[in-house]
């Protein structure tokens, strides 16, 4: 037992010095030195005095990073620091006190725009905050300026006599309210009496002149009438006494007064008519006073113009796109040629129709059903052909867009089908799926290609056709041409006429 | 009579041939100890007498040592009103000096002595002689044992009295005086390193070596008979001690 109990206590002691060593490694592990995101920087000081080797480098409070070396650069102190924060190139660093005792730690201001520092790279910006020590030198002087403004103090009252002129000041200061006391007490109603007639006083002063300036307007535009009033009868007079041969002065009046009645007269008629017309338009007669008083006819133009605007809106809104694209299938050695207009509407929808020349023609499929009484033959004779023409196939689609992805519906080369596209590098790569001709084959008609738009309105296309009938799928590679609206108002107005 | 110069003379060639025979028997300790066979049961042996045998009084004597740094560093501190550098200030002294130190001594005293003792009588009781009479080697069979615990052993016990000297720092620093725990800890963690721990750790490996060899080399050639084996204890004890502070000094030297 003895023999057990050796190994196991040597065994149980070097365990748990063991144990106690790498936990107390492990506790004290070097935090920042360790640490694989710190990189070296260093600053310039004028002074370190206070900072060590391990001192701290914090931002807000939180350590960040500490001094490596302190070593001296001309008769400058050159500083390394370990940190584990990116910095910029505008960043600033200080030396700032921990405690009165002298001990320092470097606050970093990791800087907001600039180039980010590397490994071994400088902070250029220093800040110089005050220190105890400088704390200590304005203190200095403050307390050196209380001292002077106490000393003066000193001298004007160590002897008697700036003691007693110090009391006699005092002493006249006091006489002084006194006196302002006595007079404000005794005189008190007065004073009041002086407040209220100043007060009246100026109430009325200010209703007086905004009376005299109503009576002053009223003068200047009486004083304005009687003067027009003289002038035209100076006029009227100057046209009387103009008739200068004999007896020509009566008939010059009578012929005035003639003219006078036959004008006012006119005057009655129109003013009549005018009563008349403007009557019937009230009572919302005639095709006036139909305009005037009824609103369905406003209404209606309202309406007319709103839907006008709708339209010629979507008019205008609709873009119209033209293409044109050949491809080469390398199995066939043939080109298949494209020619579409695309009608878009809005951004995300649009309408395609497109005019397709494929060099597989258009197969049609005619099953002739015979019956014959004849008994040496069978009674029903089935016969199928299939007729491929070299004819042009149409293909109208539907299309809408939700982001990147377009999905189409609709006739694809003369059959139904459905298409998918994805768009992509500001929808210059796109990368597009057809599936369509359901019973030409044994399989439906996949075709998957893509299209990269590299120049304006050119693209290159490639892709593969057929991929489900392995025998009849075929590469192919193309390109096409694609215009729109604003492109072809450039070519049909540039274009000579014909 | 001898004249002084004379007796000063013999005490100078004494010494000189006592370190002498201590460097020839350390190196005979090296060979043999790379040399089978290899006595493990022997070893074993050695290491609970050094290492277990001390491991009580290692460990009272290190958590009053935390606990009494702490304490006069509280009242040392307080003037300056930071406490809370305590912690972190026991913790570095007793990481590169107290620990390795004060383990090597109280291993000295507690098992040094007893190598002394123990290879003392079995040399003036001619056992030694008795090994080589069976082929034996007795350096290889008493001297390497004792040496490769005390390398193996004093480590450890210095790794524990660290660890226990500082809950005494920390029981007295934190839960008696009352100083922040928060700011104890992180100056603990912030100011001690790993190379703290390390060094530490080097001269209690180098001090379990001394007082072992030391004890071996007064035991091994004692001579006299029972007086000559209490003076070989009492020469063990004092030339570990003083071994021990003058080596920490050099080693303190080559390593901060």
């Amino acid at each position: 037992m003895k023999e057990l109990l050796t190994p196991l206590r040597v065994g149980l002691l070097a365990l748990s010095g063991l144990a106690s060593s790498v936990w107390m490694f492990g506790q004290v592990k070097e935090g920042i030195g360790d640490d694989p995101s710190g990189y070296h920087v260093y600053a310039v000081f004028d002074d370190v005095s206070g900072l060590s080797e391990k001192s701290r480098v914090v931002i807000a409070g939180i350590t960040v990073g500490q001094i490596d070396t302190i070593e001296l650069l001309g008769v400058q102190a050159k500083v390394t620091l370990l940190v584990n924060v990116p910095l910029k190139d505008d960043a600033r660093i200080s030396k700032r006190s921990a405690s009165l005792l002298g001990e320092y730690y470097l606050q970093l201001n990791p800087g907001v725009s600039g180039t980010p520092l590397k490994d071994g790279e400088q902070i250029k910006h220093i800040d110089l905050p005050p220190e105890p020590g400088n704390i200590m030198v304005e203190m200095q002087a403050i307390a050196e300026n209380v001292r002077e403004i106490t000393d003066s103090l000193k001298r004007v009252v160590s002897d008697d006599k700036g003691e007693q002129k110090l009391q006699q000041i005092l002493d006249n200061v006091d006489k002084t309210v006194a006196g302002i006391e006595r007079v404000v007490n005794g005189n008190d109603k007065k004073v009041d009496q002086v407040v209220d007639n100043v007060v009246r006083i100026s109430h009325d002063v200010r209703k007086f002149v905004i009376a005299f300036r109503q009576d002053a307007d009223k003068v200047m535009k009486d004083a304005r009438t009687v003067a027009e009033g003289a002038r035209v009868i100076v006029e009227d007079v100057r046209h009387v006494v103009g008739a200068n041969e004999p007896g020509g002065k009566e008939r010059g009046i009578k012929h005035a007064v003639e003219n006078l009645e036959g004008a006012l007269a006119k005057l009655d008629d129109t003013l009549e008519s005018t009563r008349s017309i403007t009557q019937k338009i009230d009572k919302g007669e005639g095709t006036i006073g139909k305009l005037i008083n009824d609103d369905k006819l406003i209404n209606s133009v309202n309406e007319l113009v709103d839907e006008t605007g709708g339209f010629v809106k979507q008019v205008t809104r609709l873009q119209t796109i033209v293409g044109i694209r050949s491809e080469f299938y390398l199995a066939q050695g043939a080109l298949k040629n494209y020619v579409g207009v695309k009608l878009q509407p809005k951004k995300d929808k649009y309408y395609l129709f497109e005019v397709v020349d494929d060099p597989r023609g258009r197969t049609t499929f005619v099953q002739k059903v015979t019956q014959t009484s004849d008994s040496s033959e069978d009674p029903v004779i089935r016969e199928q052909q299939t007729i491929t023409e070299d004819r042009f196939r149409l293909s109208l689609q539907f299309a809408k867009r939700f982001f990147f992805f377009t999905g189409r519906i609709g006739i694809i080369e003369g059959t139904g089908g459905l298409g998918a596209d994805l768009h992509f590098l500001d929808d210059n790569l796109q990368i597009s799926s057809d599936i369509f001709a359901f019973d030409e084959n044994v399989n439906p008609r996949i075709k998957i290609w893509a299209n990269y738009t590299f120049f304006n309105h050119l693209y290159a296309a490639a892709g593969v056709d057929e991929i489900w009938n392995d025998e009849l799928t075929d590469f192919f590679v193309g390109v096409g041409l694609q215009f729109n609206d604003e492109d072809l108002k450039a070519i049909l107005t540039t274009a000579p006429s014909i | 009579m001898p004249s002084p110069n004379h007796a000063a003379l013999a005490w100078l060639r004494d010494a000189f041939e006592g370190l002498g025979r201590l460097t020839t028997l350390f190196v005979e300790t090296l060979i043999w100890a790379a040399r089978p066979p290899y006595r493990i049961k022997l070893l074993f042996q050695a290491m609970e007498f050094v290492g277990v045998g001390s491991l009580f009084i290692v460990l009272l004597t290190g958590i009053f040592t935390g606990a009494v740094f702490s304490l006069q560093g509280a009242i040392a501190f307080k003037m300056f009103n930071a406490e809370s550098m305590v912690g972190s200030t026991v913790a570095i002294s007793l990481a590169r000096e107290l620990s390795p130190v004060l383990t090597g001594l109280m291993v000295t005293g507690r098992a040094g002595s007893g190598i002394a003792t123990e290879l003392g009588t079995m040399r003036v009781t001619e056992q030694i002689d008795a090994l080589y009479t069976m082929a034996v080697n007795p350096v290889q069979y008493l001297i390497v044992p004792r040496v490769i615990a005390g390398l193996i052993m004093v480590p450890a016990l210095c790794a524990l009295f660290t660890l226990v000297g500082m809950m005494g720092s920390y029981l007295v620093g934190v839960h008696l005086l009352g100083i922040d725990e928060g700011a104890f800890l992180s100056k603990v963690y912030w100011f001690v390193d790993p190379p703290d721990l390390f060094s530490g750790l080097i001269k209690a490996a180098v001090f379990g070596v001394i007082l072992t060899m030391v004890g071996c080399f007064k035991g091994f050639y004692a001579s006299g008979g029972a007086r000559g084996v209490g003076i070989a204890t009492t020469q063990s004890v004092v030339v570990s001690s003083v071994t021990i502070l003058i080596a920490d000094y050099f080693l303190t030297a080559a390593m901060f």
